[in-house]
């Protein structure tokens, strides 16, 4: 454990950044390179490419994207990396990247790709924040040092700025710093001998994260897993059924209708063309 | 509860047991974020085992609760809004809720670690009053009820240890603990707490259907500690479960006056109810001012 301990995960990470900015375009990639190097596509998750939800957190839309978060990993990650240790670090990085990932599935549609560290970069925030929280005499503590403030306008800041720019998925960053900051507060940090409720609170979470990834892997119901599903059975009844469900969801009304039938078959064919664009070589 | 006799020989003082049972209501403020979480963890789990069956109910589950969750948002936003300009407790329910919040993240949990700490290696009534008075502080319920019971229970003749007893029996619906309590601090220290305890005491005899003497109390409190925002509005409660409508209106008239200087949030909160008060008892009101 000592020795895992003293492995530079913080470098392994920006390492990790730049080597895949290289095997992609580090200057702007394109969007094929990008799928096939595993950018979060959430209909590409539920049907059975689940490794996308950590890929993605590797890969970057262009030299000023992985600037950005090559720099804020830089900047927060050793101070984190030498108070936590270097194994809870890779642990913590993984978990807000899955974290954001699952956010992204869960709230946006099944067919807009996410890319970037941002997510993960938003948990190790989350994770200060949780930690100085547990560290500080009172909860609110913290508050008082001038670089949990910091972080604090760091995360209005971009939370702001992500508000306003449509290519950035806020979605993944609140999703993201919710994982890290309650997954630092309930497991990586020091507990107290009057946490009597700390148990109750760490099985919730993990309960949630399990079952939110649940829904990711199965979203059933999502108009394009259910159009997969349906695509994938033999048994015609079954297959009626998933595909009025499909149009439901589709139309987002409790009865299918014609119109939600047809935009939905007409999305899927759209999604399997540019599917076989996005896998030529 | 037990009695001992006090040591300067005068009445007996009531102890308190240990193991305080918490009932719901005292836990829920702590329990309904665990609750809300699970409810979404499960969410996910019966949609999924939902659409074995039907996926199309599963749909229709999914759609019609994002519909309840959005329109309930819309309600609440909307309701929230024009409550906090027409309705005034509203407004100080969020103050004291501010407050509270405040006073409960921001008190000191070295203390308490270092008292409990402590009691490992050698106990003390004052060191079990210690930690259950952070611990009420940090509205940490089991805890307060662990070491206050003790803490009387290795020393009745502490009436701040009785007064904080009262406090965490009354929070909890223990009333003849809270009654005994009260009176003990009060019998121990006259005047404890600027009065406090002898408020509560009063509060708890109403509580216990102890009108006379709940109404006598009040009128001793009000007599030698001057009333309160707080005072006013519980003894019109008081006056209006015994039937007396005109001196209630006047006590919660009392109790809505206008301040003159800002209240602290409890106080503005008892304020605030009054003046709903003062609105529902209009033809009580001997000048009809309700401001």
């Amino acid at each position: 454990m000592q020795q895992a301990d003293e492995v530079p995960v913080t470098l392994l990470v920006a390492l990790g950044y730049v080597t895949m900015a290289f095997l992609t375009d580090p200057i702007s990639p394109a969007d094929q390179q990008l799928h096939q190097y595993g950018w979060l596509l959430p209909t590409l998750v539920s049907d059975g490419e689940p490794w996308r939800l950590l890929s993605s957190a590797f890969l970057h839309g262009g030299w000023m994207h992985l600037a950005f978060n090559t720099y804020a990993l830089l900047s927060t990650g050793p101070a984190l990396e030498r108070t936590i240790g270097s194994v809870r670090m890779a642990i913590l990085y993984l978990v807000a990247a899955l974290g954001g990932s699952i956010a992204v599935c869960v709230i946006n549609g099944p067919l807009g790709p996410v890319v970037g560290g941002s997510g993960a970069l938003f948990g190790m925030f989350g994770a200060i924040l949780a930690w100085q929280m547990r560290q500080a005499n009172s909860a609110l503590g913290f508050l008082n040092y001038d670089g949990p403030r910091r972080i604090m306008w760091l995360i209005a800041i971009n939370l702001a700025i992500g508000m306003f720019l449509p290519f950035i998925s806020n979605t993944a960053h609140v999703g993201g710093l919710l994982t890290g900051f309650g997954f630092t507060f309930l497991f990586l940090s020091r507990s107290n001998k009057t946490d009597h409720w700390l148990p109750a609170w760490r099985i919730a979470f993990a309960a949630l994260l399990a079952t939110l990834l649940m829904h990711t892997l199965r979203p059933t119901t999502r108009w394009d897993w259910l159009w997969h599903q349906a695509q994938a059975t033999n048994d015609m009844q079954r297959r009626s059924d998933l595909l009025e469900a499909a149009a439901m969801s589709y139309g987002n009304s409790n009865k299918p209708t014609a119109a939600a039938a047809r935009g939905l078959e007409f999305s899927m064919a759209k999604l399997q063309r540019t599917l076989a664009e996005l896998n030529k070589r | 509860m037990a009695e001992t006799s006090n040591d300067d020989g005068g009445e007996p003082v009531p102890q308190a047991t240990t193991g305080v049972a918490i009932p719901l209501r005292a836990r829920l403020p702590a329990l309904w974020p665990l609750a809300a979480i699970w409810a979404i963890a499960l969410l996910p789990v019966l949609l999924w085992l939902v659409s074995q069956q039907a996926p199309q109910t599963a749909v229709a589950i999914a759609n019609t609760a994002r519909q309840i969750a959005m329109q309930t948002l819309l309600v609440v936003v909307v309701a929230a809004v024009v409550g906090l300009m027409v309705y005034p407790p509203l407004p100080a329910w969020l103050r004291r809720f501010k407050d509270r919040l405040r006073t409960s993240w921001s008190a000191d949990r070295g203390p308490i670690t270092r008292a409990l700490s402590e009691l490992q290696h050698f106990e003390t009534a004052q060191k079990h009053f210690e930690v259950a008075k952070l611990a009420w502080i940090r509205s940490d319920y089991p805890l307060v009820g662990k070491h206050v019971g003790r803490s009387v229970e290795l020393d009745a003749t502490m009436p701040h240890a009785q007064h904080l007893l009262g406090l965490f029996s009354l929070r909890i619906g223990a009333l003849p603990t809270a009654l005994a309590a009260f009176a003990a601090a009060e019998r121990l220290d006259q005047g404890h707490a600027f009065g406090d305890a002898q408020l509560h005491l009063a509060r708890a005899q109403h509580l216990n259907g102890q009108l006379e003497a709940s109404l006598q109390t009040y009128a001793d409190y009000e007599r030698n500690h001057g009333g309160s925002h707080r005072s006013h509005y519980w003894h019109g409660e008081a006056l209006l479960a015994a039937g007396q409508g005109e001196a209630a209106a006047l006590a919660f008239q009392a109790a809505a006056a206008d301040p003159k200087m800002r209240l602290t949030s409890e106080e503005n909160w008892f304020r605030a109810r009054a003046r709903v008060r003062c609105w529902r008892l209009p033809q009580r009101l001997p000048q009809g001012d309700s401001k």
